[in-house]
């Protein structure tokens, strides 16, 4: 049982919760591990608070997560309002090598005291969607592609198998676009980490 | 004497319909458990002989039956048709998921004032306003007989009933006018002192398709009748009343009591309180439930 | 028709499907053609699924006025020969249950899918809670016996609807199915089988070729057994002249002895208990302490009692797939040679604990672990095991 535990928070239609369902299906769909996902919402169902979280069992004999909640500390978080912003803590991040992953906006958080502290990375996906791509809800794409390649949990061919279950075919093209540019950032920030590290 | 009929012959004819009355095929009588004056007698005979001169299947017309003193009707009716008692006023819902679930079928509800107004009323709003394809008889004699004569939503301004022992104070439900808001194509309003004009609603709701909506005003004798007087209602608080303690009174009561629709358009609301309006309120096809869900289901297969 | 039966079944293999939408896949599977709801949190995905998946092949979901008119409308086309079922929650069951005892009565089979909330009233909406176990085991006025299965993951959330519906076909009564608001929103893997495997295991609702007379159940003088002949169905030549809901005959016609429905109505199905009970023995064979659960508290259990086995305490699991009937017979035989009995329940009162402590006869330490609105983390229940272990 080795269990990687992601928290995504935001509020309601930001995508947090298809994102979540992205790389519950990468990872258990096509690389075959255990995944469970769950979500929550207050009642407001667009611009309320809203996380979701996802739990999967690096193992890959598990056959059942046993306990589908995850638990801080985290393995990822992403983070993508600035109300979930305030409650995060450098506590509720691993602190070990190749895990303890923080993204965040700065398109919508301006002040994040808790990331210097810890492992983030900092892409304003909401501007760079509606800049490059006209539409924010590329943001998503962004993000799915900084997770792959922070994470390592699920192949990169996952990740565009389950994009092309997600995304409307007709904006494919734009998205895998839009999943490269978050992949290159990712790359880059571990480049840095590594150069920084050594 | 010969030549001349016996007084009190021997031998009584036997009833038309016996034999085709479920009670009739059991027992060998009509094996009536109502009171003496009860109209549900004439509404279970009548459907028995529609039932019979129509030739329905009765594989098409499953029969629901909801609870009130009317529940024993199953013994006067047609003994091919499959009956289910359902629960007080849910009598409704069960006719929805049996035409739905098989949409060649037209139920027949048979339900009281107390279950289709009273308990079972949302039922009734929603299977009118969907328009399902169903025949719905409410029999409305004011009262709930079967557990003893307390006040129903339909008794009459000034009626007495053991809940309401110094006279009904509450407005009275009218089922008519309910359907007519609900969106029932078809409404009529009869009572069981017209027996022809029933069997002629009775005979274009099986045309029709929709659901279709009959409220019967019937006499209860024991519960209603021989606790108010015959001068009851506002026209008559002149007359000298009489304790209305047979059938024959309260059919006349009855009778006195309802008012032709035709008519009703030129009387007052003041005229018209504590009256039964009479006739056909409405006669408009419109696009029945089974129908429209059978579009849907194309569009569902990708048939469009 | 090709293509209507087509869409029945979802492709084969691995889906990540939502709790609720496993299970009503599982009851599309199983050959559901109507469906009756009302929506209510944490169930409403299964309605919201059904609308558009029930027109697609054919069948018929139907959003309702209340919740009465849901469980009628169930019953109604249950009757008519078509396999139904409805979904709700805690406060729904509450309002059903007059139609469920009904239902038992005239032995109309359906299947009640409870996605389970915190209460009482209104309560939490969207945690989970196991306390609609009181209120299906005796759902309505009258005795009868229900039957009550508590899945533990998506995966068995469509497996076991199938087997729902299997019970209620074969049994005739009331069979619900215990899910609750964490399950339902919880998205895994469900790994759906060909369907030939399916069909194979589904039993169709037809009404048999020479119709018997005899359309309800009852004990067989001669052998004692109790017969429970195929459900009839309304439009056919296989249905009694009155479906009335007195203590009746196996002819449909009220019977002057009211004391032996009852006892068919129980015996019926407590005879078959060891047919319908479903359990699974984890590491029991020499196991000191026994920890009983159903639902969602097994998976944390299973986890436990791993933990705990390597750090050499002998324990074990029994799991209660089917938690209604109760199991008396197995559970005694389990927790005979047992130091103690450990419950872990999402609840307070311990509903399978008191049936515990009523067929040991309180000889047999019971310690129960109550969790509301949350479930148990492993840890919570190795720390009650390594506690007893001392």
């Amino acid at each position: 049982m080795v269990r990687y535990e992601i928290r995504i928070a935001g509020f309601g239609g930001q995508g947090v919760i298809t994102l979540s369902k992205m790389i519950t299906m990468a990872s258990a769909i096509y690389e075959g591990l255990a995944a469970t996902q769950t979500e929550a919402y207050s009642a407001s169902a667009r611009g309320g608070k809203c996380w979701a979280e996802v739990v999967v069992d690096l193992d890959k004999d598990a056959k059942i997560i046993d306990y589908p909640k995850a638990l801080s500390p985290y393995d990822f978080l992403i983070i993508l309002s600035a109300e979930s912003a305030k409650d995060v803590k450098k506590a509720h991040l691993k602190t070990d090598e190749n895990t303890g992953f923080l993204l965040w906006d700065p398109t919508t958080i301006t002040k994040f005291g808790a990331a210097k502290r810890v492992k983030s990375l900092s892409i304003p996906v909401q501007k760079l969607a509606l800049e490059k791509f006209g539409n924010i809800v590329f943001g998503n794409s962004i993000l799915f592609g900084a997770f792959t390649v922070l994470a390592g949990i699920f192949s990169e061919e996952s990740a565009l198998e389950t994009m092309k279950r997600f995304v409307p075919s007709s904006t494919l093209e734009a998205n895998i676009e839009a999943f490269e540019l978050g992949k290159q950032e990712a790359q880059e920030y571990l480049k840095q980490l590594k150069e920084g590290g050594s | 004497m010969s030549g001349i009929a016996p007084m009190f012959p021997n031998e009584k004819p036997e009833h038309p319909y016996l034999q085709q009355s479920y009670g009739g095929k059991v027992f060998g009588n009509f094996a009536s458990l109502f009171c003496g004056g009860c109209g549900y007698g004439i509404i279970g005979q009548i459907f028995t002989r529609i039932f019979e001169d129509e030739k329905l299947d009765p594989k098409l017309h499953p029969t629901v039956i909801g609870i009130g003193c009317y529940s024993q009707i199953m013994l006067l009716v047609h003994e091919a048709a499959q009956k289910v008692l359902a629960l007080h006023g849910r009598a409704p819902a069960v006719a929805t998921g049996m035409k739905m679930a098989n949409p060649k079928m037209k139920p027949i509800v048979f339900s009281g004032d107390g279950d289709c107004l009273g308990i079972g009323g949302n039922h009734f709003i929603h299977i009118c306003r969907r328009n399902v394809d169903c025949l719905i008889m409410i029999f409305n004699n004011s009262i709930y007989a079967m557990t003893g004569g307390q006040g129903a939503p339909t008794t009459l301004y000034g009626a007495k009933s053991t809940t309401t022992p110094y006279t009904m104070f509450e407005n009275r439900t009218d089922g008519v006018k309910l359907a007519l808001a609900a969106g029932a194509p078809y409404v009529a309003r009869t009572t069981v002192a017209h027996p022809r004009t029933l069997m002629k609603y009775f005979r274009k709701a099986l045309r029709h398709k929709g659901t279709s909506v009959i409220e019967i005003i019937t006499p209860c004798v024991t519960y209603f009748g021989r606790k108010n007087l015959s001068n009851l209602g506002e026209e008559y608080k002149g007359e000298k009343g009489e304790k209305m303690d047979t059938g024959g009174k309260m059919i006349d009561w009855i009778k006195r009591n309802s008012v032709r629709i035709n008519q009703a358009k030129f009387m007052t609301d003041e005229e018209l309180f504590n009256k039964y309006i009479i006739g056909e309120f409405r006669y408009e096809p419109k696009p029945e439930y089974s129908d429209e869900y059978a579009k849907i289901q194309k569009i569902a297969m990708g048939g469009k | 028709m090709s293509s209507s039966s087509d869409k029945r079944f979802l492709p084969e293999g691995r889906h990540l499907l939502m709790g609720n939408i496993a299970m009503v896949e599982g009851a599309i599977s199983a050959g559901l053609t109507f469906f009756g709801g009302y929506p209510i949190t944490p169930s409403t995905e299964a309605i919201e699924h059904l609308a558009k998946r029930l027109p697609e092949i054919g069948g018929c979901c139907m959003q309702m006025e209340d919740e009465l008119a849901s469980i009628n409308s169930v019953i109604g086309a249950s009757l008519v020969g078509a396999k139904s079922m409805t979904a709700t929650s805690g406060p729904g069951l509450s309002l059903m249950t007059e139609t469920i005892s009904m239902a038992a009565n005239l032995e109309i089979p359906f299947v009640f899918c409870d996605v389970q909330r915190t209460g009482p009233g209104t309560g939490l909406v969207t945690e989970p809670h196991h306390n609609d176990l009181g209120l299906m085991r005796f759902s309505g006025n009258g005795e009868f016996q229900v039957i009550a299965i508590a899945p533990m993951n998506c995966q068995e959330l469509f497996d076991l609807t199938i087997t729902a519906f299997n019970y209620a076909e074969t049994y005739r009564c009331p069979v619900f199915l215990m899910s609750d608001a964490y399950l339902g929103h919880l998205h895994e893997v469900v790994n759906i089988p060909p369907k030939e495997e399916i069909l194979k295991r589904v039993i169709k609702r037809e009404s048999p070729e020479d119709a018997p007379a005899r359309v309800f159940s009852y004990k067989d003088r001669e052998t004692g057994e109790y017969v429970i002949p195929k459900p009839p169905i309304m439009g056919t030549d296989y249905c009694p002249g009155l479906f009335i809901h007195l203590p009746h005959g196996p002819e449909g016609l009220p019977t002057p002895k009211p004391m032996e429905f009852m006892e068919m109505m129980i015996e019926k199905i407590k005879s078959n208990i060891d047919k319908i009970t479903m359990v699974d023995k984890y590491k029991l064979e020499d196991a000191e302490i026994v920890i009983i659960a159903y639902g969602l508290p097994v998976r944390t259990s299973y986890r436990a009692v791993e933990i705990a086995r390597q750090e050499g305490i002998k324990v074990g699991l029994l799991r209660l797939i089917t938690v209604w009937p109760f199991p008396d017979e197995l559970v005694k035989e389990v927790v005979k040679d047992a130091k103690a009995v450990i419950v872990p329940e999402l609840n307070y009162t311990g509903i399978i604990a008191e049936q515990v402590q009523r067929v040991t006869k309180l000889t047999t330490p019971i310690i129960k672990i109550g969790k509301v609105a949350e479930f148990h983390h492993p840890d919570d229940i190795l720390k009650v095991i390594k506690e007893v272990a001392k």
